[in-house]
């Protein structure tokens, strides 16, 4: 009976939330980066088209092909058409002050100038209408590299392709050995990159929507609205009907996030690679590991907004809840930065520490999840222990909760507040 | 024989060193009118929010509809507090559904009731909007509306005229006087005596967390009767001012232009005091046995220090 009271609050938490523009643009902001992400780089490196440039060969070789040859094959992000020019002795001058007046006017994008003492070690140029564009540049300079490498390598009397096949690098992958023995299939460092995103999004999630909590506790005291639904129902089960309406909020947002990733990677690569972009590789993450994220990633999101809950039922003040706001965020930091240390060795004693601790386990346990470094019973006992301390630290926040929730003027002193809490 | 609406014993409530309410014993019969008449800080809001543990006592027995303040009680309440807040961007009609359904009103039952209580305060063209575009008066409407919809047997108004113009004033009085033929119990938590005076039928008077005066008005009144005198002098010379203060029969003395009211002295007799004034040659033509105003009954058992302080008008 008096459930459905605390679910009419849930209801109410996230539909205020949910209703905001603030959520709609959290909401769009996750497939937005993850866009960027992938279409950026290529549609900022494909600016501007294909480059068409010359190259002044005063050389007398056949370097100026090779490069030409190198550019126009090398188009996997930039397109080049080339040409080469060889100027009669005395001539290279004047070419190449023609080549600067042609770009200047934009005729051509640029144009390479190979002085006569190039395979002798004197400076090639690239003078260009572009030559801040690093990708161009790169490119440029790859070429003649190569040009020059094969050259000095046939004038040594060896043959470029024997070389080439010799120094061809071996294929080698890392993969990550589950410590429940099972083989997995994700390359080492592709999992890395998903545990260090698993790990930013519990952060900074959990650090978002608890300052959300913690501004819904600080408006309702200000406004003074929270004395007629106290006159309803208990201060713990508003201060619950909260914490469970906003997270669902934040669920429903990660959801959203992780479903638009999913579509993304199953459907989208070809209208990706169509744009231009590049679909990362997403390694299999096991959905046992998935159900460990899920569940502790909830249950360490009940654990910190209640205390930033009762965080703003004790501070009097906005200013002053911005102030107490650290006392949530700093073991949250702790099991951040933590997660840095335990990726190097997810077996270590730190990482067995960080996961049977419950203020860092909803983000060291997921970690070492994710990476198959984290035994069973290590994962139940942590979860038992999580678990344990979401429902203690609830049933304190709510005792503070009540006791301070009315009280305005000077914050109450913590031995006064044991006394309101021991009288409640 | 039905027990009373609401029923206090010993309560009391301290914040720190600060004695909020001080053993008060206070019983509100069912039906009743019932007045908490007292300046600011002393003791109202605190008693009101122990009735429904919004804060637990420290000490004392309180009861509401004969059970302990729980949460099936709860539903049989509302409350319309001093300190009025809502939710400023839920729509009008949205939160008063919502505080509706907090006092167990499925939004089905709620949705008819609201849209009458709506239009019946002049409010009905602005269900849809949102709170933070009504004035502070209308918010005031729409809080009474949320104290009152799921039609409960105790209602507990706290101030609720402050901050409204006198026609809405008027208007609110006529409703409260409608919900009082329905038989329901209403606590009328008040600092103006006028208002304590002129609505209800009975009174306790705080002080200082202490209860001075409490029960039916009209045994209230009469109990402190007999000891008033109500004169009017003619002609009103400053000497016969005079003689009516120096008389011992007179206690304490109010003067309201040529007519006085005073108490007379502990074992006074009101008919000693007449037939001095007559011996004295003051001119009078009114002398009489009056019942004291709520107001002179507050002065009496409370003194006039707190009316000074203007805490109590």
């Amino acid at each position: 009976m008096r459930l459905s009271r605390t679910w009419t609050i849930v209801k109410r938490e996230f539909l205020a939330t949910t209703r905001t523009k603030g959520f709609l643009l959290g909401t769009l902001f996750g497939p937005a980066i993850l866009a960027g992400w992938i279409l950026l780089p290529a549609l900022f490196a494909d600016s501007g088209g294909a480059r068409e440039i010359v190259v002044i060969d005063g050389t007398r070789t056949d370097l100026g092909s090779a490069i030409a040859d190198q550019l126009t094959g090398d188009s996997e992000y930039l397109a080049f058409s080339a040409r080469v020019v060889s100027p009669p002795p005395g001539a290279a001058d004047s070419v190449r002050a023609d080549m600067a007046a042609r770009t200047a006017t934009g005729e051509i994008d640029g144009y390479v100038w190979l002085p006569p003492g190039m395979p002798a070690g004197e400076s090639a140029s690239y003078e260009a209408r572009h030559a801040t564009n690093m990708r161009e540049v790169g490119t440029v300079r790859s070429a003649v590299d190569d040009a020059v490498r094969q050259a000095r390598l046939r004038a040594a009397g060896i043959d470029p392709s024997t070389l080439s096949e010799a120094l061809r690098p071996t294929p080698f992958e890392a993969r990550e050995v589950d410590v429940e023995g099972r083989g997995a299939a994700a390359s080492g460092e592709a999992m890395i990159m998903v545990a260090i995103i698993a790990v930013f999004v519990i952060y900074f999630v959990i650090l978002l929507y608890g300052n959300n909590v913690l501004r819904g506790v600080r408006e309702e005291k200000e406004n003074r609205v929270v004395e007629i639904v106290l006159s309803s129902i208990r201060a713990e089960q508003l201060m619950a009907g909260k914490v469970f309406g906003i997270g669902g909020a934040c669920l429903l947002q990660v959801a959203i996030w992780v479903a638009v990733a999913a579509l993304v990677t199953a459907f989208g690569e070809d209208l990706v690679r169509s744009l231009g972009g590049q679909v990362p590789t997403i390694p299999a993450i096991p959905l046992s590991a998935a159900f460990i994220y899920l569940a502790f990633f909830a249950g360490g999101f009940f654990l910190y907004a209640s205390i930033y809950a009762a965080l703003g039922s004790f501070a009097t003040s906005g200013q002053d809840a911005q102030n107490m706001q650290f006392l949530a965020m700093a073991p949250l930091m702790v099991a951040f930065f933590m997660a840095f240390g335990v990726m190097n060795d997810p077996e270590s004693p730190l990482a067995v520490a960080g996961s049977l601790i419950p203020f860092t386990a909803l983000i060291i346990v997921p970690l070492r999840a994710i990476l198959g470094a984290i035994p069973w019973s290590q994962t139940l006992l942590a979860a038992i222990l999580l678990a344990l301390t979401c429902w203690a630290t609830l049933w304190v926040a709510g005792r503070v909760y009540r006791v301070t929730v009315l009280a305005t003027g000077q914050r109450p002193s913590v031995r006064r507040l044991w006394r309101w809490m021991r009288a409640a | 024989m039905s027990s009373p609406a609401i029923e206090i014993r010993g309560l009391r409530k301290e914040y720190g060193n600060t004695i909020a309410v001080d053993g008060l014993d206070l019983v509100v019969p069912r039906g009743s009118m019932y007045a908490l008449l007292g300046p600011n800080g002393s003791g109202k809001t605190t008693t009101i929010r122990t009735l429904l543990r919004i804060q637990a006592p420290d000490a004392g027995e309180v009861r509401v509809l004969g059970l302990e303040p729980g949460p099936e009680v709860r539903d049989r309440i509302g409350y319309l507090p001093e300190e009025r807040g809502l939710y400023p961007r839920m729509k009008v009609r949205e939160v008063l559904t919502f505080l509706a359904e907090l006092k167990g009103l499925p939004p089905r039952a709620s949705r008819p009731r609201i849209d009458a209580w709506l239009e019946r305060v002049d409010l009905a063209e602005r269900a849809d909007d949102r709170v933070q575009g009504l004035s502070k008066g209308m918010q005031q409407k729409l809080q009474f509306i949320a104290a009152v919809v799921h039609e409960p047997e105790v209602v507990i108004l706290d101030e609720p005229f402050s901050g409204l113009d006198p026609i809405n004033q008027q208007a609110l009085r006529e409703i409260v006087g409608e919900i009082r033929r329905s038989e329901r119990t209403i606590l009328f938590s008040t600092h103006i005596i006028e208002h304590a005076e002129r609505l209800c039928d009975h009174v306790c008077i705080l002080s200082r967390g202490r209860a001075v005066v409490e029960g039916e008005l009209a045994r209230v009144k009469r109990e402190h009767g007999g000891r008033h005198v109500g004169l009017t002098l003619d002609p009103w010379t400053p000497q016969a001012v005079a003689a009516v203060r120096a008389a011992p029969e007179s206690g304490r003395i109010r003067e309201d232009g040529h007519a006085i009211e005073l108490t007379l002295a502990e074992g006074a007799d009101p008919r000693a005091l007449l037939s001095r004034l007559v011996h004295a040659g003051v001119g009078l033509v009114r002398f009489e046995v009056v019942e004291p105003s709520l107001q002179q009954v507050f002065i009496d058992r409370v003194g006039t220090r707190e009316l000074d302080e203007g805490a109590l008008v």
